[in-house]
């Protein structure tokens, strides 16, 4: 099966068969979004929690609000039904334990891209962020199974 | 002002040569710090000089998967940036057994982070003290952070504090070597724009 990898601030979407992935997820968060009934996923790789106080807007996936509204902007244009929509996260690690309040970013990227989902009614249905380790996501769009491998902790699939 | 990425390939001959002879002079000088902490040789390629989109930087660095102990600090001052250093579980276990006379498999382990922190803090701290004095600035390292993980998710965090305020960013890369090859790994170092401004106009001093 095909797959596209995604860099840091960046997204795509992909109708089955195809593999969407992004690697190396530290304090970063990966979004995914999935129709089950016509098999169309995407995957966003967000940096920052708000485009709000950016200097720059060149980029609107490095941002939660602004990245995962374009992602489901282009996948609903794909042929994805909103309502259908559900989602998956992961990501938003704390990679070094001993640190001050910046080194927080991780539990903030979680928390805006909760609070974009909630907005936008779309469902969480599986999640595995926080902690202090990275993080490799692959989202399969045959099955929109999430697969989460990481470099001590193991795979799991969610 | 503020650099952009077209703009340093309109930096004079001059310029480039003096930004280039900058990264040498402080991997040159950590390199030289490591090397009498691990009583070796330890020599450095050329400094690789680009100006570069933040979110582009891990294909810079090259195997975002790739396992690695990352040790990050930050720069703060007169420039403003990150000093990282990525090194494999291998060289991670050579500086072990010859810091501490023994090899410990767990590189997580209390006694491995602390060991790196230091050899990172000792570097770090050659770095920035050698542009202190080349530049008569102030800078200062923070304490470093280390841990053990692919190598984007190590340095996604000074990329996301890099890109609050800024699209690209000024990356010196280099790699170190001991000889045989028992210790190897990268050194790198991100600046913002304003610290390039601050820079060049030192050198543009330099000429005159």
């Amino acid at each position: 099966m095909e797959t596209i990898t995604i860099g840091m601030a960046d997204y795509a979407i992909g109708r089955s068969p195809i593999n969407l992935t992004t690697m190396g997820l530290g304090s970063c968060v990966g979004i995914t979004l999935y129709d089950p009934r016509n098999r169309i996923g995407g995957l966003v790789h967000i940096m920052l929690p708000t485009v709000e106080q950016a200097r720059s807007r060149d980029n609107l996936a490095k941002f939660a609000d602004t990245g995962i509204v374009q992602l489901m902007e282009d996948m609903i244009e794909m042929g994805a039904l909103k309502s259908r929509l559900h989602a998956k996260i992961a990501g938003g690690a704390s990679m070094f334990s001993s640190g001050n309040g910046s080194l927080k970013i991780g539990e903030r990227n979680v928390a805006a891209t909760k609070e974009v989902m909630e907005s936008l009614r779309i469902p969480i249905v599986a999640e595995d962020t926080g902690k202090n380790y990275g993080r490799t996501i692959k989202l399969d769009t045959v099955t929109g199974m999430l697969t989460i491998k990481s470099a001590l902790k193991g795979t799991k699939v969610i | 002002m503020g650099y952009k990425l077209n703009e340093i390939d309109q930096l004079t001959e001059f310029q480039y040569d003096a930004l280039r002879e900058i990264a040498n002079i402080g991997f040159g000088n950590a390199a030289t710090s490591l090397s009498k902490l691990v009583n070796n040789e330890v020599s450095i390629n050329i400094p690789a000089l680009k100006m570069q989109l933040i979110e582009k930087v891990p294909g810079i660095v090259g195997g975002e998967e790739s396992l690695v102990y990352g040790i990050m600090m930050q720069i703060y001052g007169d420039l403003n940036g990150y000093i990282m250093m990525l090194l494999p579980a291998e060289s991670v276990k050579s500086i072990s057994s010859i810091l501490l006379n023994y090899e410990n498999d767990d590189l997580l382990s209390e006694m491995n982070m602390s060991m790196m922190q230091e050899v990172g803090h000792i570097l770090g701290g050659t770095y920035v003290s050698s542009l202190s004095d080349f530049f008569n600035m102030n800078i200062s390292v923070s304490p470093p952070y280390a841990t053990y993980d692919m190598a984007a998710a190590i340095i996604d965090l000074a990329l996301i504090e890099m890109s609050r305020d800024l699209e690209y960013a000024l990356v010196f890369d280099s790699e170190m070597m001991v000889k045989d090859n028992i210790i190897n790994g990268k050194i790198f170092t991100m600046f913002d724009t304003a610290s390039l401004d601050q820079i060049m106009s030192r050198i543009d001093k330099m000429v005159l």
